[in-house]
């Protein structure tokens, strides 16, 4: 029997190469063979081409408008760079720069201000060691250590220390307990991330979140929330004495929050081997890829764990002899089941079924799988399609 | 007569698709057809996936498709056994991934996505002088959300790139060359770019572009304003497709190897074929809505017009926060069971992230066949902006526009549904459908047809190997429309009000039309179109039946207001007498709402009476 759709893989002590790119073109300071830690400045875009344009009130060559910086000013984004009073002061108008950067040109006969952005830094994220340098786009990082393939992803990359708020796989942490113990770490919050989960790290200044589970709504709505925050309203808002200032990138404008689902959306418990490791690497380095919302160039969020400490195991092997291949589906491989009363649920197969007929009536080639749900022993019929091979130490 | 044996493959996003025919003379048969899982991601092998649908096929048929170690296609003029004629169309996600660039998002924009989505691409991203981003935030954009090619127009071919305005297409060439664009799955390479704006600009285009891509030139789509010429910007397209990309991703390895003489064709230029077939075999206005699971084609041939769109969740609106809120609110009209929005939010994630997964419970089938219903709402609109006449057009304004009685600038689209005899479903989501109900419900409450509209599915869906064949032998492929390969499941009749004075203003149950339907043994029935009703007649299966519809003053069913309207037609589901209002008017309380979506769900036997029966959803469904 063939057809499962994908692996959902738990490498330990593996070696991985990871392409950390440029927003936009620019300069690469690394070089083949460095050895880089996770603070590490792998490039930064180019300046020049960052510009943004104020048009401001002018009338016959003479601008209106009154200007409260110069050129050469640091500027944040939303600080009123000029206003224009008119109607013998009934009517005002502001004009705020729209990033942080610094004013570069002011053109009084057009009434524009020319606004340069501050070049964005690219850092490694990771310890490695540099693979390759791609001129003018980025660089590949290598780096051993255990990485955990996730279901979902929202947001970017974030690193830093892990703290398990869990004991257990299935347990999942209340919003009311999570205190200042995650500012500038890695949340992992166990079974479950809703809303208040994600609000509260966030208010706390965690720097990611991995959950089993995750609402899929709630993540969405706290992703546009989070990207249109920018950093000074978020120090206003939950901070004072810029506390933040270990928790973020140089740079950086907005107060990002990747969060990775490693199971599926809702509530559901971690895959017993993932938790462990999780559970272990708690107070060491962890690199988290959401995905960036690049699925379609196969992008997938990801945990890596870049430590030599978990020794390798054979069904590491056995699954990278299979990488990018179909394997099949037998009795006793572990899955994970999409859909249905037993979402994200792992699974063993008991039982390959050629043609199983589903509660709807529709026909698919389906697997008898057992599952563990409280405390019990569950059999289903499921679609093969529905069923992720889990692939690595899992338990 | 000579025998041919003919094998269609077809690589979608979720699924991958193996069907054989056999054909004398004109006379197709399907032999069998089988379907697997497209392997996924970036190391993706999709020649595997095309392996394993033709063993499968091989198994089930007896017929040697692949040779003995299962690696490679056989065919009759070279091994002596196996298919006379291979086709291969593809669509995984979109072969090709495509953003488009022109000077004005509404002119040019608008006619390089139409040759995007013509030849069968995915458009990722529309950018243009006017669309509000600094130049470095689109070149980010392009960065960010990697593409296969970038398609840049503007310009016309004389005068104006010249006198100044048309030059603004050298500063999208420069916005292009700031991203430094990458293929795709190689950050080492060079994207291609293809450049079908004003001919004048090519060798400054090629300054710009030259070291940084692969630049190819194609014709300009709109070398004068008043004109739109697709077809070298779309034969550039996928040129680009089966010379460059293909070859340099590693999923696509071995996959030529199932193309036959045509070569691989992308699925969405294969069913806008098919979709010419369709209309000219039925001599109707056609629109073909294709309800994949991360994607959803509309295609449209209308007045000889050909048109494609795609809401590409891959694409555009790929993780977009809001867009799943967005859809999951609306599908809540459509269900009838009690379901928080976060749980339809988390069954929709769950179909997005995992396409080819399969509904388990009733109520994931009918979440995501309600959401299926706004998706194809959704898509529908999007049609009909692309869909339109061209904008930009220079014109002399005559005496009628000056007085203000008649206004045309351009841009108005051209579908008007009281003018489509016939929609046709396809896609796994109407192959996943248990019942031809299921798949009507789609269909009405999405497309939300006017006038007499024909319903056919393609369950088996064999619509991109119909494309695909009329490349090699069109009498062949328009004999299947003769064939009725598609199945009828319904003929719906839903006369249009007025736009004031609509169902608002009439008693519940008032009637709109009277309809007249003749059987074949020439027995009649008459029957109505009441306000807020939704009545079905059943008909025997395979039965046709002649259909006459009056509307009284205030209505139209396709002839104009008041005029009778005949159309033959039929279906399993039978005849559906739509008076609910165009668009569908829902009743304000939720419990009066939800009452009501089942007794239309019961109407047209979508699930079974006990399913709907059940309030509240869950396990117990």
């Amino acid at each position: 029997m063939r057809g499962d759709y994908c692996k959902m893989r738990t490498m330990q002590g593996t070696t991985m190469r990871l392409l950390r790119k440029l927003e936009l073109g620019g300069d690469v300071v690394v070089e083949p063979g460095q050895v880089v830690g996770p603070t590490s400045l792998i490039g930064h875009n180019r300046a020049e081409e960052l510009l943004h344009y104020l048009r401001v009130e002018v009338d016959e060559d003479k601008t209106l408008a009154k200007l409260l910086k110069e050129v050469g000013d640091e500027v944040k984004r939303g600080e009123p760079v000029a206003y224009y009073m008119f109607m013998f002061g009934l009517g005002y108008r502001e004009y705020v720069s729209p990033v942080n950067g610094t004013l570069v040109s002011f053109d009084g006969r057009n009434g524009l201000i020319g606004i340069r952005e501050h070049r964005t830094p690219l850092f490694a994220g990771i310890a490695g060691t540099v693979d390759e340098v791609i001129p003018d786009y980025g660089a590949v990082l290598s780096t051993t250590g255990t990485l955990l393939e996730a279901t979902a992803g929202w947001g970017d990359t974030a690193w830093g220390e892990l703290a398990a708020l869990v004991a257990e796989a299935d347990a999942a942490v209340d919003a009311a307990q999570i205190g200042a113990a995650v500012r500038g770490k890695v949340a992992y919050v166990g079974a479950t991330a809703d809303a208040q989960v994600l609000q509260a790290c966030y208010r706390q200044g965690a720097k990611a979140v991995i959950a089993g589970g995750v609402s899929a709504l709630a993540a969405d709505e706290f992703t546009a929330f989070a990207a249109a925050m920018t950093y000074e309203e978020y120090a206003t808002r939950y901070y004072s004495g810029g506390q933040l200032s270990d928790s973020l990138p140089d740079g950086a404008d907005s107060v990002p929050m990747p969060v990775v689902a490693l199971e599926g959306l809702g509530r559901i418990p971690v895959r017993q081997g993932a938790h462990d490791l999780l559970v272990a690497a708690a107070g060491q380095e962890v690199f988290v890829d959401a995905g960036g919302g690049c699925g379609a160039a196969g992008c997938e969020p990801v945990v890596i764990v870049p430590a030599e400490q978990f020794p390798p195991s054979d069904s590491v092997h056995a699954s990278n002899a299979d990488d990018g291949a179909a394997a099949g589906l037998f009795a006793g491989a572990p899955v994970r089941i999409v859909g249905g009363p037993l979402n994200g649920r792992t699974a063993v197969v008991r039982e390959l079924v050629p043609d199983a007929v589903l509660v709807t009536g529709l026909r698919a080639p389906g697997a008898v799988v057992a599952a563990w749900t409280n405390g019990r022993e569950t059999l289903a019929t499921i679609p093969v399609v529905n069923l992720e091979l889990l692939a690595g130490d899992q338990r | 007569m000579d025998n041919r044996t003919i094998a269609a493959i077809d690589v979608g996003l979720a699924t991958t698709q193996a069907a054989l025919f056999t054909a004398v003379g004109l006379d197709l048969r399907l032999v069998g057809v089988k379907s697997v899982p497209t392997p996924r991601g970036q190391r993706a092998d999709l020649a595997q996936g095309i392996r394993r649908a033709l063993l499968d096929l091989q198994r089930a048929t007896g017929v040697a498709l692949l040779s003995d170690d299962g690696e490679r296609a056989l065919a009759a003029a070279t091994d002596g056994v196996g298919p006379d004629e291979w086709l291969l169309t593809a669509d995984a996600g979109g072969p090709i991934r495509v953003a488009v660039a022109g000077v004005i998002d509404d002119i040019s924009g608008q006619s390089a996505l139409r040759a995007a989505l013509s030849a069968g691409a995915a458009v990722a991203d529309l950018f243009a002088i006017n669309d509000g981003r600094p130049d470095h935030h689109k070149a980010r954009d392009l960065r960010n959300n990697p593409v296969d090619m970038i398609l840049i127009a503007g310009g016309v071919d004389e005068g104006l790139f010249a006198g100044g305005g048309g030059r603004q297409v050298l500063n999208i060439a420069q916005t292009v060359a700031m991203a430094s664009p990458r293929p795709r799955y190689d950050p080492r390479g060079q994207a291609t770019v293809v450049f079908a704006g004003s001919a004048d600009a090519r060798p400054e285009v090629s300054d710009r572009l030259a070291a940084c891509t692969n630049l190819v030139f194609a014709d300009n789509v709109r070398p004068d304003l008043n004109l739109e010429n697709l077809a070298s910007a779309r034969q550039a397209v996928v040129d680009v497709l089966r010379g460059q990309v293909m070859p340099a991703d590693s999923r696509w390895q071995g996959v030529a190897a199932f193309a036959g003489r045509t070569g691989l064709l992308p699925t969405g230029m294969a069913c806008l074929h098919a979709a010419e077939l369709l209309a000219a075999g039925t001599k109707q206005d056609v629109i073909i809505v294709d309800i994949g699971e991360s994607a959803l084609n509309v295609y449209s041939s209308i007045a000889h017009e050909l048109n494609r769109t795609v809401t590409d969740e891959t694409g555009l609106n790929f993780d977009c926060p809001g867009a799943l809120a967005e859809l999951a609110n609306a599908s809540l009209t459509w269900l009838p069971q009690d379901m928080t929005i976060d749980e339809v939010g988390d069954v929709l994630a769950t179909r997005r992230r995992r396409p080819a997964s399969l509904p388990l419970t009733w109520s994931e089938l009918m979440v995501r066949q309600a959401a299926d219903r706004e998706r194809i709402r959704a898509a529908l609109d999007g049609h009909r902006r692309v869909a339109a006449l061209l904008k930009g057009i220079h014109r002399q304004r005559n005496v009628d526009e000056v007085l203000g009685t008649y206004f045309a600038v351009g841009g108005q689209t051209i579908v008007d549904l009281v003018t489509i005899g016939v929609v046709l479903a396809t896609g796994r989501q109407v192959s996943t459908a248990t019942t031809p109900g299921q798949v009507l419900g789609m269909v009405l409450d999405g497309v939300q047809p006017q006038g007499i509209t024909q319903i056919l599915s393609d369950g088996a869906g064999l619509l991109p190997h119909l494309g695909a064949m009329a490349t090699v032998d069109e009498a062949l492929a328009a004999q299947i429309i003769g064939d009725n390969w598609f199945d009828q499941i319904g003929l719906v009749v839903a006369p249009v009000p007025r736009e004031r004075g609509g169902p608002f203003f009439r008693r519940q149950g008032a009637s709109m039309a009277t309809v007249r339907i003749e059987r074949a043994d020439g027995t009649q029935m008459r029957e109505t179109v009441d306000y807020g009703v939704l009545k079905r007649i059943p008909l025997t299966p395979g039965e046709a039946v002649r259909v006459t519809v009056t509307p009284d003053r205030a209505h139209n069913a396709g002839g104009g207001f008041g005029v009778t309207t005949r159309m033959s037609g039929g279906g399993s589901v039978g005849i559906i007498l739509d008076g609910r209002g165009r668009p569908v008017i829902m009743p304000q309380s939720l419990a009066r709402r939800k009452a009501k979506v089942a007794e239309w769900l019961r109407v047209i036997d979508a699930y079974p009476d006990d399913v709907l029966a059940i309030t509240g959803a869950g396990e117990a469904m």
